[in-house]
């Protein structure tokens, strides 16, 4: 069962702790403060002062950052443990529900890659000239609970996935990418050929950007942006939740997992 | 006097003798090299995701140079994106130096009798021709980016990447050996520093940052490619790339002897 006594001091408990090991990354000054900033400077020169255009290219450079820290960050979180010999006690031996705990964690680290990431988009605004009018500020603010949602079970299912095979490293680099290249956060879908523009669609930051551009503008809100962000987090959610029940099974059973 | 003379003869081995045994060390040397580069990337995982990335890469870093500076900007940057693709070798590189560390064989290493430098140019030796596959990898994009047009031009250009693959791998060992604990974060830096200084979008630059191409591996082979494609000879660029590759190289082995010298007086390298 889901929830049960306990079940939100778990969720921060894990939330907490691996917000804290996220303080220690290498990544974050790169792919949260240099990645966005090198990305929204190269893009901005190419696009007119227009607001609206500026807003696109800050938010886009902001969220493929953000998946570059949800690979090479949450992604890697069940593969730390393994590699430092408590994944074992992780997924079996603690007294809470062990997907309950993962959440937390994933959790603490999409927050920890958002509020960096967040405060870098402030200063880039700040460059660019843009601030979201008062009507924009609701809909920002549930475009970036969003995020971080998306961003936990993105993190989540990524550190399942990367738990499954040796080669994880290479993996994370290998999704790096066409991610960037097909999700249509930077690379605007049109310049695809019409075959390649549908796996945008089923990338929920695609449909995030969206939302938040809107919010930037002062648009009228995106609900259809909202709702097909909302769905595809709660699918990521439940594949994420599906492949750890996998992994906790293989590894009862002594099947695969090397602890 | 009689025993400072007796260690003298024993620490001075005559030159003809050095180099001899540098022979002899060379080649199990280099064997290790390329055997220790097999084993970290086998063909499977190279021809399935590694180079697979590269090609991805230069459509990525192209498409951002041509909304940023137009269609005009297009073979601009693919040309930067085809040599900013053997910038994962940096990663790779420092990857050796951090697995060193963690699987507790940084001691060994100390205390080799083959020079650190010597074992560290050895494990380099594949990565250069492992970059240029990465370059070949992103040119193989240009068809799909309207460069084909291009290609032959690029194919003569190889000993520009081969330039720049040597200055990437001397300098990604070189970065990782002057940061620890965050080897990836300063190799994963670089790209962007590259990007910011000019690379991918003609006047580009930010202007504070484009003394550092003087320095920055690559960059030197941009400018060579760019003069090969308009006719230019790209000799006196590919030396200059060369000259970064040594001075990279040189500062690897400083910082790491420098290291190694202290370890094996006070301590555990891997402690």
């Amino acid at each position: 069962m889901l929830v049960e006594k306990g079940t939100l001091s778990v969720v921060l408990a894990g939330s907490r702790m691996q917000y804290r090991e996220a303080r220690s990354d290498w990544f974050a000054p790169v792919l949260c403060i240099l990645q966005p900033v090198a990305l929204t400077i190269t893009l901005a020169g190419g696009h007119d002062a227009e607001n609206g255009h500026q807003a696109a290219v800050l938010v886009g450079a902001i969220l493929t950052s953000l998946w570059s820290a949800l690979i090479w960050g949450a992604g890697g979180m069940l593969r730390r443990d393994q590699y430092q010999g408590t994944l074992g006690a992780v997924i079996a031996a603690g007294p809470y529900s062990a997907g309950l705990v993962l959440l937390g964690r994933a959790l603490g680290a999409a927050a920890r890659n958002v509020i960096v990431v967040c405060l870098t988009a402030v200063g880039l605004a700040a460059y660019l000239g843009i601030v979201p009018p008062i009507r924009g500020w609701p809909l920002l603010i549930l475009g970036l609970v969003l995020t971080v949602m998306t961003g936990s079970v993105l993190g989540l299912l990524l550190s399942c996935l990367f738990l499954v095979t040796r080669h994880s490293q290479h993996l994370s680099g290998a999704l790096l990418y066409p991610v960037h290249l097909l999700g249509g956060l930077v690379i605007p879908l049109g310049m695809l050929p019409g075959w390649l523009r549908w796996p945008g669609a089923l990338f929920s930051l695609h449909w995030i950007q969206g939302v938040l551009v809107s919010a930037l503008r002062g648009d009228v809100p995106a609900e259809g942006g909202l709702i097909a962000a909302a769905v595809l987090t709660a699918l990521y959610g439940a594949a994420a939740l599906r492949m750890f029940s996998r992994i906790q099974e293989r590894s009862r059973r002594g099947e695969g997992l090397d602890f | 006097m009689e025993k400072a003379l007796t260690f003298s003869r024993v620490r001075r081995t005559p030159e003809p003798a050095r180099a001899a045994g540098a022979i002899v060390f060379l080649r199990p040397l280099l064997l290790f090299g390329v055997r220790s580069f097999r084993a970290y990337y086998p063909w499977r995982l190279l021809l399935t995701t590694l180079l697979p990335r590269q090609f991805v890469l230069c459509i990525f870093l192209t498409s951002v140079g041509t909304i940023a500076g137009g269609a005009s900007n297009r073979t601009f940057a693919f040309i930067g994106a085809t040599v900013f693709a053997q910038t994962i070798v940096m990663v790779n590189v420092a990857d050796i130096l951090i697995d060193d560390r963690e699987n507790a064989t940084d001691d060994a290493l100390t205390t080799a009798i083959p020079s650190r430098a010597s074992i560290l140019a050895a494990r380099l030796a594949p990565y250069p021709l492992f970059a240029l596959a990465c370059s070949v990898a992103a040119v193989a994009a240009g068809p799909f980016l309207g460069q084909s047009t291009h290609l032959l031009d690029l194919a003569t250009g190889v000993p520009a990447y081969l330039a720049s693959g040597l200055s990437i791998a001397t300098a990604g060992a070189a970065f990782a050996a002057m940061v620890r604990n965050a080897e990836e974060l300063v190799s994963n830096a670089v790209l962007w520093l590259m990007i910011l200084s000019g690379g991918i979008v003609r006047d580009g630059a930010i202007p504070w940052l484009k003394p550092l191409n003087l320095v920055l591996p690559g960059k030197h082979a941009v400018v060579a490619l760019q003069n090969h494609l308009m006719g230019a000879s790209m000799v006196s660029d590919i030396v200059g790339e060369l000259a970064v590759a040594v001075f990279w190289f040189l500062v690897a082995c400083l910082i790491i002897w420098v290291r190694s010298g202290n370890e094996r007086k006070s301590r555990s390298a891997a402690a």
